[in-house]
């Protein structure tokens, strides 16, 4: 009895201490809470002037000579011009550089505007120019763009605002690759690695603040030489959530999203009025991709067979609710080598069902549980993109083809089909504006890890044509090799087109001037307004 | 004693760290995905690939890189980002203090709700109130937080504007994602409080108590409850790791700057060194609170040998 | 009262394990079965719980989601529960190093991040509802053996157990006779509400796309991929919301009788 009431002594000694103890804790850590929110507290910024745009994934440097991102690059193409830029349906078009002209086959001279100023208020000479393609050249930042400069024979600053090119082969597609961003030789190297996020350039807006994965602020440039934006500030704001975007652009604390809101959910979200719609035609292209190696998909007949069990129609009414158009080939309509000639491949599953006969995948049990064959179906964890396969995989069930769908984590998704190691997979080209994009995709020579033929895919007269179109210089000719190249491709069908993605943006009523190019650039969101 | 003991637990805490940079260092270079691959694109010349992986060490064999990672580890170098040169150290410290607030908060967020919560419906066991505060605690376990964000967002942000939908601008706007990330412990924690403190409102000593003519007040929050607390404080310090992986859902959601974040993107870019780093920092906090947890644990009984 | 709630409880999960077992019997339809033009349609007579986006009924995928939920659920609690109270038991009641080493093992799993263990299988495989229960059940054990670890740590030097030591009783009869049923409200109280934490996790790991495989009907998965439609079809992901937390209730019910009538020093 005795040692109980010592034990309820001591242990009414303690508990009270003990309780104490848990509230003046809790109490501490309400403190640490408040006082460290209120010191990391920031103003919030809300002026007039001020377009909030949000964006799913924040870009990653904004160095032009490094962005492979579509966020970098796209949010580095409003901090860097170019010697050349590209207008609303992808034409290049004049920006640091007023004019150019060919000197040969082999030759190019550019002249520079004047007194054109970088952000930091030094001038942009032409040494700018040949520092920024010549850091890329010779390697000093691996630069992922090395590769389109490996032509270039000479680069040289003839004059302070005249730089001279010289190729060591005709190359038709060059002049695309001159719309990047050019940096300050003064500040990259004084800035080094971390250049790319305080970068330096002589587009329409600089950067005032950057944090990865969080804001990314730019403020519209006093001294730019063209027309200046319409708005003070641009702020990209990064969510991740889809519906926290939604959410946050009907609350009003983003004026703008664009192709960052499913399809499925617009409609809910516009209807109260207070959010508009815009779309057009984009030129992103979803395919599916087969490997050519594999026993079965090396058969043309079961490719064209997959292609017409597709129903690309249902698909587009239903999951993009219309905000989509079926493709034919990598080029979009808008592609000025775009073969409009080209036809489509129909929804068609008796015609699926007899190729699939003639090519000796008869199935076993007619309309029974077994199939003709089995693949798998690889795609990336996205969830509108595994939605999308799911309904791609009952099609082609419904034909006879037993499909797996097996979503991968991005990289290693990525790994698997540079290294063909997929039967089936889906994917988009994005950034298309050279028909060039043949000879990477489709040349023989372009296996990963060379290139982009990611589908194994081998035709000589393909090989052959590619190879022409790159150093034929007149583009009516060219359009000719390319719409050959297409109708080549378009049948031995190494990947079915599947769609184009039109561009959709989303914005709060007050917003003046909005509108979408089909390379969904951000340049458009210079002209974007308050009323 | 106790001095001693908390000592030894940390000693104790050097191998644990080790055999979790480890398994962390093989576990990411096993998994398949090239980081040159991420970072250069596909368009890279296959000789920049080779040069860059060489930069990179990343072409050495993975024992090397092994050595080298615990070398680095040993020095208190954590290396520097592959994605973009930057020391992984600067990288976290700009991050660790948001993930620490969210957690601590949220833990401040479940604490103080589920012990009041579970103690008031032991109390009053089978009433009314305690029906609803477990009913409560049932509905908060069976939300997950992905789900939840959202959800308080519409209500208290979109309909009710009462709260920011995200960001670090005000003190207001670590309470929705504290409460998001909080909700399931406090859930959790409060039904735990609950069972325990039923416990030992039966037990003997408690009973004693009574029979002596203590008030029931001075019975339940004297007695019953330092010893009610003991489960729940291994649970609170095993929910830690919970919590911070939870953190990583609730930080996606806010755009909360954290390491849950700079966690998740590095894995998908293979930014080798950032992950091995914010696994460190995130084992560490819980190997950390743990040590404390059961020091606390020892504290409050003093019958367990220390 | 007591008796109520927890025959209420086993009422429950005898309800929700029979709608496993005979779900296609159970089910109006086919939980695959595409129907577009009824996207989104909202609870009606002759679908109860709505259709999804695409048209798929919503109570057949809650139906067979039983199945693989509970399924889940039951094989990750049932492997933790056992291995990790076994283990716990043995570390706390041994003492000693064997506990230093069962410290420095658990230490270790459980201070390793689990979604990280989950990229890297996922990385690996393919979604499989094997690799579900491997990735989960692998942190799950520990729970269990810290927390018989901790109670069997306070209690082997109480009276009881010293008077069982006295009396002769060897080890592992003075565990499983004495000490492990004195812990069973505790771990039983953590299995409940451990059932819905893995229902819980596996939800967590189709939000990172690392989950069950692609249309295979479980509970998590359908609220995740509900909450993608959570601005306009809030039922998406609310019936399943429901389905988990009738599975926690009972499991919680059952908990508490089962407390009740296993742990003697409840009385």
């Amino acid at each position: 009895m005795r040692e109980t009431q010592a034990t309820l002594t001591g242990s009414c000694a303690f508990s009270v201490g003990g309780v104490h103890t848990i509230w003046l804790i809790s109490a501490i850590l309400a403190l640490v809470c408040i006082l460290s929110v209120s010191t990391s507290c920031r103003q919030a910024v809300a002026a007039k002037g001020d377009i909030n745009i949000a964006v799913a994934a924040g870009p990653i440097t904004l160095d032009p000579r490094l962005a492979t991102d579509a966020e970098s690059d796209k949010i580095s193409s409003l901090i860097c011009d170019g010697l050349l830029g590209r207008d609303d349906d992808g034409g290049l078009t004049p920006m640091l550089a007023d004019r150019f002209e060919r000197i040969s086959d082999t030759s190019y001279r550019f002249f520079l505007r004047d007194g054109l100023l970088f952000h930091d208020g030094t001038p942009l000479t032409a040494e700018d120019v040949v520092y920024t393609f010549s850091s890329i050249m010779d390697g000093s930042i691996s630069s992922p763009f090395r590769s389109s400069f490996t032509r270039v024979a000479a680069i040289e600053a003839e004059s302070p605002t005249v730089v001279r090119l010289d190729l060591k082969e005709p190359f038709a597609p060059f002049l695309s690759y001159l719309t990047r961003g050019i940096v300050s030789k003064k500040a990259a190297l004084a800035a080094g690695a971390s250049f790319g996020t305080h970068p330096v350039c002589a587009g329409p807006y600089k950067l005032v603040r950057f944090s990865p994965d969080n804001v990314v602020e730019l403020e519209a440039n006093a001294a730019y030489y063209g027309e200046k934006p319409r708005n003070a500030r641009l702020l990209f704001d990064v969510i991740k959530d889809d519906n926290v975007r939604a959410l946050k652009l009907i609350k009003g604390d983003v004026d703008l999203v664009q192709n960052g809101i499913p399809a499925l959910i617009i409609d809910g979200i516009t209807k109260s009025g207070e959010i508009r719609m815009k779309n057009g035609d984009g030129s992103v292209m979803s395919y599916m991709g087969m490997n050519l190696t594999d026993p079965i998909l090396s058969n043309k007949k079961v490719r064209q067979a997959i292609a017409y069990a597709i129903d690309r129609d249902e698909i587009i009414s239903h999951r993009f609710k219309g905000m989509a158009s079926k493709a034919n080939s990598i080029l979009s309509p808008a592609n000025w080598a775009y073969d409009g000639e080209l036809p489509q491949y129909p929804f068609d599953p008796a015609k699926a069902m007899q190729l699939m006969d003639e090519a000796g995948f008869k199935d076993p049990d007619g309309p029974g549980p077994l199939p003709r064959f089995r693949l798998t179906y690889k795609t990336s964890t996205v969830k509108e993109r595994v939605e999308i396969a799911r309904m791609i995989a009952h099609q082609l069930e419904k034909v006879g083809i037993s499909v797996r769908v097996a979503p991968y984590e991005w990289a290693t998704f990525y790994r698997d089909v540079r290294k063909g190691n997929f039967q089936i997979y889906t994917l988009s080209w994005v950034g298309v504006s050279d028909p060039d994009i043949f000879h990477e995709v489709c040349g023989s020579s372009q296996f990963p890890p060379n290139g982009l033929n990611r589908d194994r895919y081998k035709n000589a007269e393909v090989d052959a044509l590619v190879e022409q179109g790159r150093t034929t210089m007149d583009e009516g000719e060219r359009k000719k090799i390319y719409s050959r190249v297409q109708q080549i491709v378009f049948d031995d069908l190494p990947y079915v087109p599947l769609w184009y993605e039109k561009n959709v943006v989303l914005y709060r009523k007050g917003l003046e001037g909005v509108r979408v190019r089909p390379d969904a650039s951000y340049r458009v969101f210079m002209d974007v307004g308050k009323k | 004693m106790l001095r001693r003991y908390v000592i030894r637990r940390i000693i104790g805490l050097l191998p644990v760290m080790l055999a979790v940079a480890s398994i962390v260092f093989f576990l990411i270079h096993a998994i398949p995905g090239d980081p040159v691959d991420l970072i250069l694109g596909e368009r890279a010349l296959v000789a920049d690939r080779a040069q860059l992986s060489q930069r990179l060490h990343l072409d050495e064999p993975v024992a090397v890189q092994y050595g080298r990672f615990m070398a680095g580890l040993v020095r208190g170098d954590l290396g520097s980002s592959i994605t973009d040169a930057r020391p992984v150290a600067s990288l976290i410290a700009e991050r660790y203090g948001a993930t620490l607030l969210l957690a601590v908060c949220a833990m401040f967020v479940a604490v103080g709700i589920a012990i009041p919560a579970g103690v008031f419906a032991a109390a009053r066991r089978g009433s009314f109130w305690d029906q609803a505060a477990m009913l409560a605690a049932l509905t908060g376990i069976s939300v997950p937080n992905f789900w939840l964000g959202p959800v308080l967002i519409l209500i208290f942000s979109v309909h009710l504007g009462w709260l920011p939908i995200e960001g670090r601008d005000s003190i207001s706007s670590i309470i929705l994602p504290a409460i998001t990330l909080g909700a399931a412990l406090a859930a959790m924690l409060s039904r735990m409080t609950r069972s325990s403190m039923i416990d030992e409102i039966s037990k003997d000593y408690v009973v004693t108590a009574r029979a002596k003519g203590v008030s029931e007040r001075g019975v339940i929050y004297r007695h019953a409850l330092r010893n009610a607390l003991n489960p729940v404080i291994t649970i609170v310090g095993l929910q830690v790791g919970t919590l911070l992986a939870g953190a990583i859902i609730t930080e996606k959601i806010f755009n909360w700057p954290g390491v849950g974040m700079l966690l998740l993107d590095s894995i998908s870019r293979r930014d080798y060194p950032v992950v091995q780093g914010c696994i460190l920092v995130i084992s560490f906090a819980y190997v950390i609170v743990n040590a404390l947890t059961d020091c606390l644990y020892r504290v409050a009984d003093p019958r367990v040998k220390l | 009262m007591k008796a109520f709630t927890s025959k209420l409880g086993f009422a429950i999960i005898v309800a929700m394990v029979l709608a496993a077992l005979f779900a296609p019997y159970l089910a109006p339809y086919d939980p695959s079965e595409y129907h577009l033009d009824l996207s989104f349609a909202g609870p009606t007579f002759a679908h109860w719980f709505g259709n999804d986006a695409d048209g798929r009924d919503v109570l057949s995928r809650i139906i067979f989601g039983a199945r693989v939920s509970l399924g889940i659920g039951i094989a990750v609690v049932g492997i933790s529960l056992v291995a990790g109270s076994a283990v716990g038991l043995i570390a706390g009641y041994a003492g000693g190093i064997v506990d230093r080493i069962f410290l420095f093992v658990s230490d270790v799993f459980l201070a390793f991040p689990s979604f990280l263990f989950a990229i890297a299988v996922a990385a690996f495989l393919e979604p499989s509802i094997a690799n579900v229960v491997l990735i989960l059940s692998l942190k799950g054990w520990v729970t269990y053996a810290r927390l018989t670890r901790g109670e069997a740590l306070s209690m082997r030097e109480r009276d009881f157990v010293a008077a069982a030591r006295a009396s002769g009783a060897g080890a592992p009869r003075i565990v499983l006779k004495h000490l492990f049923p004195n812990m069973i409200g505790p771990v039983l109280v953590n299995a409940s509400f451990g059932m819905a934490g893995v229902i819980m996790i596996e939800s967590a790991l189709s939000f990172l796309g690392l989950g069950v495989p692609v249309d295979t009907p479980s509970w998590g998965a359908m609220i995740d991929q509900g909450t993608q439609y959570l601005l306009i079809a809030p039922y998406l992901s609310i019936f399943p919301g429901i389905a988990i937390m009738l599975v926690v209730l009972g499991f919680n019910f059952l908990g508490d009788g089962l407390r009740d009538k296993l742990a003697p020093r409840g009385r």
